[in-house]
C-alpha cells in the first residue's frame, strides 16, 4: 500500500475483532469509499466467496446459526461443500503458512450443517415471474447452481440431464461412504420446491436437438460436465477385467455394483483413485494397489483422503506408470510399470518422464482412474471457445457454458463458480443489462497487508473423526463430524486475518457504517486532526 | 479497436443522489410510474448527501397563518442583498409546506408540543420560517420510498460528462469510482443534484475531509452544466461558515434560539443582536473581534438536555464524541463547558449560498432537456427545503419535458475523447506527486487567494495558479489506480470551480455580503452598479468563461401581494 499525505494519517475506524463478523457490510455503506476490506487469505482464496473467516470466528463464539447463514449468503449447497470441497480455502490458510497446517475450514462448515441439519436452508425469496424462460443442461454442481441462481431471479428454470436421475458427478461420481445420496437427494428436492423443473434421461443429441433448444428458450447454459472416461491408450485397454473409474462408480451407485476380483490394481492419484480402491476393498477384494506418477508430495489427492484409505489397506505405490497392460486369455492379470522421475515440467504443465527400473505386478482386476473428458461432438468439435468473464459461447447470443464442460476437469466449488457467473450473465441478457461491467474487479478489498498471528490458540490441528471401515460391504460415511468441543478448539486456532480498515482516510465521521454494522464491531473516532 | 461500455437508456436521469436527488427521484417515479428514473450516485444512496444521519430542522417552511412565502421572499432578498430571482424563492416558499407535510406522511418527526404546534425559530431577518425536525432516518426514508417507486440506483458511479445533440442535453458518461469503467446513459432529460462545491478551500484543521458541508460535492454538477452551455451565478459568493471549531460542525441556531450566550474575544456579548453566521464571520475577519464562544452553563437542565438531544442524535452525531474527547460539557463554566466557533473553510453552494445554475421557477436551466436542483441550483439559500422542493419541481419539468422528445442516438466521438482522455491519465503513472497531495495544494491556494479578503491581486494569482494546477494534474500526478482515476475528475472540477470563482469576484468590483465578498480594493457596496448577477457561461474552451451580467428577476408587486 504506498502512503500518501492522507493515508499517512492515523486510522479512526476502530474495529472490535471479537464482534466483527468481517461481512463487508460497513464497506458497502461507506459514502466517501474510505472503507476497504483487508480480506482474510481463505475468504480470497474460496470461488464462491465465501465468508470463510466470518463463520469459522462465529463458530468459535458460539454463534452457529449465525454462522451457517453467513455460509449460505454466497453458498446454498453447504452440506454438499461441507463434504466435498477441495478447500482452497485450507490451502491459503495463514496458519498453514505459519504452522504447517491449516484451519479445518471445510469440517467446520461440515460441522455446521449437521449440527444445524433439522433447521430448513435459508432461501432468499423468489423475485416475482419474469416469464422468461431458461434452460440448464446438465444437473451437476454447476447446472444446480445456475438454475438456483436463475429460479431465485424469477425466472422459469428447466433443468435437463442426460442420466436417469440428477446431480451429475455429485450422485455417478463419489461413493456412497463418502457422500451420502441422501444429502444430494435433500438438495434436489430443495431445487424442486423452488419449482425449477428437472427432467431426466434427456440426452441432447439424442431425445432432443441442441438448436432447437436454443430456439425455444431465451437463454441456454451447457453444463453438461466431462462424463468420459479417460483412457491409457494402451494396448489391452478393453480386455475383460480392466474398468474406469467413472463407469465403476456409477454402477455403485445405481445399484449395480461390479464384480471384482482378489486383486485390484489401480491407476491414478486423483481422489477418484482412492475412492476406487476404498470402494473395490468394499467389494470383497482383498489387495487393492494403487499407483500413481507423482511423489507422495505431488499428490493431488487431499492427504487426509490418502490416510484414510491407507488405514484401509489400500497400498499406495508412488513414483510409477504402466507400460504395459498384461492379459492372459483375454484377460486382465496383471500391470508392467517403470518408474516416474518429473511429472511436471519447469512450468508446472504435466509432461512426465521416466527412468529405466521396470516393475510388475500382477492382479486380476485393473481400475484406470486418470480422469475424465468431455463427451466428443456436438458443441466441442468446434472448438470451445467462450468469454471468461461472462462464459458466453462464442459465435451465440444466448448460449452459456459452465462447469467442467468449460473448463474440463475441475474442482466441483470450480463449477459451482462458473454455474453462478453464467446465471448473472443470463440475468443480466435477459435484463438488458451489459454483461461484464463490473465483473473484472476484484472488489473493494485490500490483498497485501501484515497478518498479526496472535489471535489464533497454540493447537494443534483436530483430527476430524473418521468411522472406520468395518470391511466389505460397509458403506457407511467414513469422514464423521467435529464435536461441540472439538469444533470449538479448532475455530480457536484461526488467526482471523482479515478486518476492514478505513482504507483512504476519507472518513467524514458522518456514522452510517456504524449504524448498519450487524455485531456492534465497529466505532467512527473523530479524527486525530479534529480531535 | 471497438470500445466495449454499456450504454443505458432512461427517461429522467438524475445525477447526485442526495436530498434534491431522492426527491425528484420519487416525484418522477409519482407522476409516471413507467418511466423509466435512474439515479447516479458516487457513494451510497441510502445514506449519500448532506443529510447521512438527518438534520435538525427543515430551515425553510412557510407555514400558512404564520409567514407567508411574500415574507420569504422580501426576507431571503434582504440577506441576500438583493442578488436574488423573486420567482423562483417565492415557489420554492410557495410549496415548502406542502413539502413537509410529504415528509410528515412518510413518517419524518417534526416534534410538537403539548398544543400540538410546531417548534418554530427565527433564522431569517423577518420571519419565522426554520421547524424544527428530529429525524436521523430521514435519508434513510426517502431512499426506501424512492426505491420502492422502482428507481434504478447506480450507486459508485460518478456522473462526469453531459452528452449533446445540438442544443439538448441527450445523456451522461459516467465512471465508475471503484472499477473505473464508463457507462453511458441516454436521458431524455437530466436533472443536475450533485451537490455545491464542499471540497473546496482546505479547512484549517488540515484534513482535506474535515470540510464543513459534504465532502463528495466537488462541484461535479456546476462543472457539468458549464460544459453543456448553462449559465452559473453567484461563484464570487464565496463562502465560509461560522461554526464548531476544528470539528466543523454546526451549532449556532439549536443555541442561540434556546437562550445561550456569545462572547466575542473580549468578553463582550453578541447573541442580543440577531447574530447570523455571515454577522459572526463579519465579527471576526472584519471586526477582529474573533474567535467568539458559545456558552451555556447559566441554562436550566431541561434546557442543556434538549440542546444535547438534537445535537447529538441528528445530522452529526458524532459531535457528542468531539465534545467528549474534549472534555467539554456545556454544563460546566469556563473553558471546559464553552464552544470556541471560527470560520471555516471557503466552499461554493446554491443551499448554504446563492452559487449555482440558474434555474428558474421551474427549474430549467439555460440548455434544453437540462434541469437542476439541490446545492447545485440556484435558488438562493434554499437550504434543505430548497433541495426537497426542486427536487419534486424539476422532477416534474424533467418529466413533461421527457414526454416530448426522443432519445438521441450516443455521441460516440464524446464518448471515444472521453475514453482517450480516461486512457491518458491512467497511462500518468509513473508522475511523482500523488493526487491527495496535489489536492492538499490545490485546496490551500484556493483558501489562500479566494478567501475573503480579496482584491484583483489575489484573485489574478488565484487564475493563474489554476491555470498551472490544470497543467500539472496531467504533467505532476501519479494515476496508479482507478481511486486515484475518480478523485482526477474530482480535482478537475475543483480547479474548475476556483477559476470561475476567480472569474466572478474579479468581475464583481465591489464589496458584497461581507465578509464573503470582501474587496479590499473595492470596500464598498455599489447597488447603482451592481445590484446584478454576474453571469458566467463556457466560451471556446473551459478556461474561456465568458461574463456576463444579467438583472435580477423580479416579480410583479400584485403577484408578490395576490399569490
Amino acid at each position: 500500500m504506498p502512503e500518501n499525505m492522507l493515508t499517512a494519517l492515523s486510522d479512526n475506524i476502530v474495529i472490535d475483532k471479537d464482534k466483527c463478523i468481517f461481512c463487508g457490510k460497513c464497506i458497502d455503506t461507506c459514502i466517501l469509499d474510505n472503507l476497504r476490506m483487508k480480506i482474510a487469505p481463505c475468504t480470497k482464496a474460496c470461488p464462491l466467496g465465501v465468508n470463510c473467516q466470518g463463520y469459522v470466528q462465529l463458530i468459535g463464539r458460539g454463534f452457529e446459526e449465525e454462522a451457517l447463514e453467513e455460509v449460505e449468503k454466497s453458498l446454498p449447497f453447504p452440506t454438499i461443500l461441507g463434504r466435498l470441497c477441495s478447500a482452497p480455502c485450507e490451502a491459503a490458510c495463514h496458519r498453514r503458512a505459519v504452522t504447517g497446517e491449516a484451519v479445518s475450514i471445510r469440517a467446520l462448515k461440515r460441522y455446521l450443517t449437521d449440527r444445524l441439519q433439522d433447521r430448513q436452508p435459508v432461501t432468499p425469496e423468489i423475485k416475482a415471474a419474469t416469464g422468461k424462460r431458461c434452460l440448464v443442461i446438465g444437473a451437476g454442481p454447476a447446472g444446480m447452481m445456475a438454475a438456483y441462481v436463475l429460479r431465485l431471479e424469477g425466472h422459469d428454470v428447466t433443468m435437463i440431464d442426460a442420466a436417469a436421475e440428477p446431480g451429475g458427478m455429485l450422485r455417478w461420481g463419489v461413493p456412497e461412504f463418502r457422500f451420502p445420496k441422501s444429502y444430494l437427494d435433500r438438495e434436489i428436492h430443495r431445487l424442486e420446491q423452488m419449482g425449477i423443473d428437472i427432467q431426466c434421461n434427456m440426452a441432447v443429441g439424442l431425445e432432443v436437438q441442441f438448436s432447437d433448444l436454443v430456439k425455444q428458450y431465451d437463454a441456454v447454459i451447457v453444463a453438461t460436465g466431462c462424463p468420459e472416461p479417460k483412457y491409457l491408450g494402451m494396448d489391452n485397454e478393453n480386455a475383460m477385467g480392466i474398468t474406469h473409474a467413472l463407469p465403476f462408480l456409477i454402477q455403485m451407485r445405481a445399484g449395480r455394483p461390479p464384480e471384482v476380483g482378489r486383486k485390484v490394481v489401480v491407476v491414478g492419484g486423483g481422489e477418484v483413485a482412492f475412492d476406487v480402491a476404498q470402494t473395490a476393498l468394499r467389494l470383497g477384494a482383498e489387495s487393492v494397489s494403487v499407483y500413481c506418477l507423482e511423489t507422495r508430495n505431488e499428490l493431488l489427492a487431499d492427504p487426509h483422503i490418502v490416510r484414510i484409505a491407507e488405514n484401509e489397506g489400500v497400498v499406495l505405490n508412488t513414483g510409477f506408470g504402466p507400460t504395459r497392460i498384461l492379459v492372459r486369455d483375454g484377460h486382465f492379470c496383471g500391470l508392467e510399470l517403470h518408474n516416474c522421475t518429473r511429472v511436471y515440467d519447469e512450468n508446472d504443465n504435466f509432461s512426465p518422464r521416466f527412468g529405466d527400473i521396470i516393475t510388475t505386478c500382477e492382479a486380476d482386476t485393473l481400475i484406470v482412474a486418470i480422469g475424465q473428458t468431455r463427451t466428443p461432438g456436438g458443441l466441442i468439435k468446434k472448438g470451445l471457445q467462450y468469454n471468461e468473464l461472462t462464459y458466453r459461447l462464442e459465435g451465440y447470443d444466448t448460449v452459456f457454458v459452465a462447469g467442467d464442460f468449460a473448463s474440463g476437469p475441475a474442482t466441483i466449488v470450480e463449477g459451482m463458480r462458473s454455474g453462478r457467473e453464467a446465471a448473472i450473465s443470463v440475468i443480466r441478457l435477459l435484463q438488458g443489462q451489459h454483461l461484464s461491467y463490473e465483473r473484472a474487479y476484484e472488489g473493494p478489498v485490500v490483498t497485501e497487508y501484515a497478518i498479526s498471528t496472535d489471535r489464533g490458540s497454540a493447537l494443534e490441528r483436530t483430527a476430524i473423526p473418521v468411522r472406520h471401515s468395518k470391511g466389505p460391504g460397509d458403506f457407511h460415511e467414513v469422514e464423521q463430524t467435529f464435536s461441540e468441543e472439538q469444533a470449538a478448539a479448532e475455530a480457536s486456532r484461526c488467526y482471523s486475518c482479515g478486518s476492514p480498515v478505513g482504507r483512504f482516510r476519507t472518513c467524514w465521521f458522518c456514522l452510517p457504517c456504524e449504524v448498519e454494522c450487524p455485531t456492534d464491531a465497529l466505532y467512527v473516532q473523530i479524527p486525530y486532526l479534529l480531535r | 479497436m471497438k470500445q466495449d461500455y454499456p450504454v443505458i437508456q432512461c427517461d429522467v436521469l438524475i445525477a447526485g443522489g442526495g436530498s434534491a436527488g431522492v426527491m425528484a427521484a420519487i416525484r418522477a417515479k409519482e407522476l409516471d410510474k413507467d418511466q423509466r428514473v435512474i439515479v447516479l450516485e458516487k457513494g451510497d444512496a441510502k445514506y449519500s448527501g448532506c443529510i447521512a444521519r438527518g438534520m435538525d430542522a427543515l430551515n425553510i417552511v412557510s407555514i400558512p397563518g404564520i409567514a407567508s412565502p411574500e415574507l420569504y421572499v422580501e426576507s431571503n432578498s434582504i440577506a441576500c442583498e438583493g442578488i436574488m430571482d423573486e420567482p423562483p424563492n417565492h415557489m420554492m416558499a410557495q410549496r415548502s409546506y406542502g413539502v413537509m407535510q410529504r415528509l410528515v406522511d412518510l413518517g419524518v418527526c417534526f416534534p410538537v408540543d403539548e398544543n400540538g404546534n410546531y417548534d418554530i425559530l427565527q433564522v431569517h431577518p423577518k420571519g419565522k420560517f426554520c421547524v424544527t425536525m428530529k429525524e436521523p432516518e430521514l435519508k434513510t426514508i426517502l431512499h426506501k420510498k424512492m426505491i420502492e417507486l422502482g428507481t434504478e440506483v447506480m450507486n459508485r458511479t460518478m456522473a462526469v460528462e453531459l452528452l449533446k445533440n445540438e442544443d439538448r442535453v441527450t445523456g451522461v458518461i459516467a465512471v465508475n469510482v471503484r472499477t473505473g469503467e464508463i457507462c453511458v446513459i441516454q436521458a431524455k432529460s437530466v436533472i443536475l443534484s450533485a451537490g455545491g462545491t464542499a471540497r473546496f478551500g482546505l479547512p484549517n484543521n488540515g484534513n482535506l475531509y474535515g470540510v464543513y458541508d459534504f465532502p463528495g460535492n466537488t462541484g461535479d454538477g456546476y462543472c457539468m452544466a458549464y460544459r453543456a452551455g448553462a449559465e452559473l451565478s453567484g461563484f464570487e459568493y464565496t463562502l465560509t461558515y461560522y461554526i464548531v471549531k476544528d470539528i466543523n460542525a454546526p451549532l449556532l441556531y439549536i443555541t442561540l434560539t434556546r437562550g445561550a450566550h456569545l462572547y466575542d474575544a473580549y468578553g463582550n456579548r453578541k447573541d442580543k443582536e440577531h447574530p447570523s453566521l455571515r454577522s459572526l464571520n463579519y465579527e471576526d475577519v472584519i471586526n477582529r473581534s474573533g474567535p467568539l464562544r458559545i456558552t451555556m452553563d447559566h441554562l436550566e437542565e431541561e434546557t442543556i438536555a434538549e440542546i444535547e438531544n438534537l445535537l447529538f442524535t441528528t445530522e452529526r452525531p458524532a459531535c457528542e464524541r468531539f465534545y467528549e474527547g474534549r472534555g467539554i460539557n456545556f454544563r460546566n463554566p469556563g473553558s471546559d463547558g464553552e464552544i470556541e466557533l471560527w470560520g471555516t473553510e471557503v466552499f461554493l453552494c446554491g443551499g448554504h449560498g446563492i452559487t449555482g445554475v440558474r434555474v428558474n421557477e421551474k427549474a430549467e436551466t439555460s440548455v434544453r432537456g437540462l434541469y437542476a436542483a439541490g446545492d447545485t441550483s440556484l435558488v438562493a439559500r434554499g437550504h434543505l427545503s430548497g433541495a426537497f422542493v426542486y427536487g419534486e419541481i424539476s422532477a416534474e419539468s424533467a418529466t413533461e419535458f421527457a414526454h416530448t422528445v426522443d432519445h438521441c442516438e450516443v455521441d460516440t466521438g464524446a464518448v471515444d475523447r472521453f475514453l482517450a482522455k480516461r486512457a491518458a491519465r491512467l497511462a500518468q503513472s509513473d508522475n511523482p506527486i500523488a493526487i491527495e497531495e496535489f489536492e492538499y495544494k490545490v485546496r490551500r491556494i484556493i483558501n489562500d487567494y479566494l478567501r475573503a479578503p480579496k482584491n484583483e491581486y489575489k484573485l489574478k494569482r488565484a487564475l493563474w495558479w489554476m491555470k498551472r494546477f490544470r497543467e500539472e494534474l496531467s504533467t505532476m500526478v501519479y494515476i496508479k489506480d482507478m481511486h486515484d482515476l475518480f478523485k482526477s475528475y474530482e480535482l478537475e472540477n475543483i480547479i474548475q470551480c476556483a477559476v470561475l470563482s476567480a472569474t466572478a469576484s474579479l468581475e464583481r468590483k465591489e464589496s458584497r455580503w461581507l465578509p464573503w465578498h470582501y474587496r479590499t480594493d473595492f470596500p464598498e457596496t455599489d447597488n447603482e452598479r451592481w445590484l446584478k448577477h454576474i453571469v458566467l457561461t463556457q466560451g471556446e474552451h473551459p478556461d474561456d468563461v465568458v461574463v456576463a451580467h444579467k438583472e435580477i428577476i423580479r416579480m410583479a408587486k400584485e403577484e408578490l401581494t395576490n399569490a
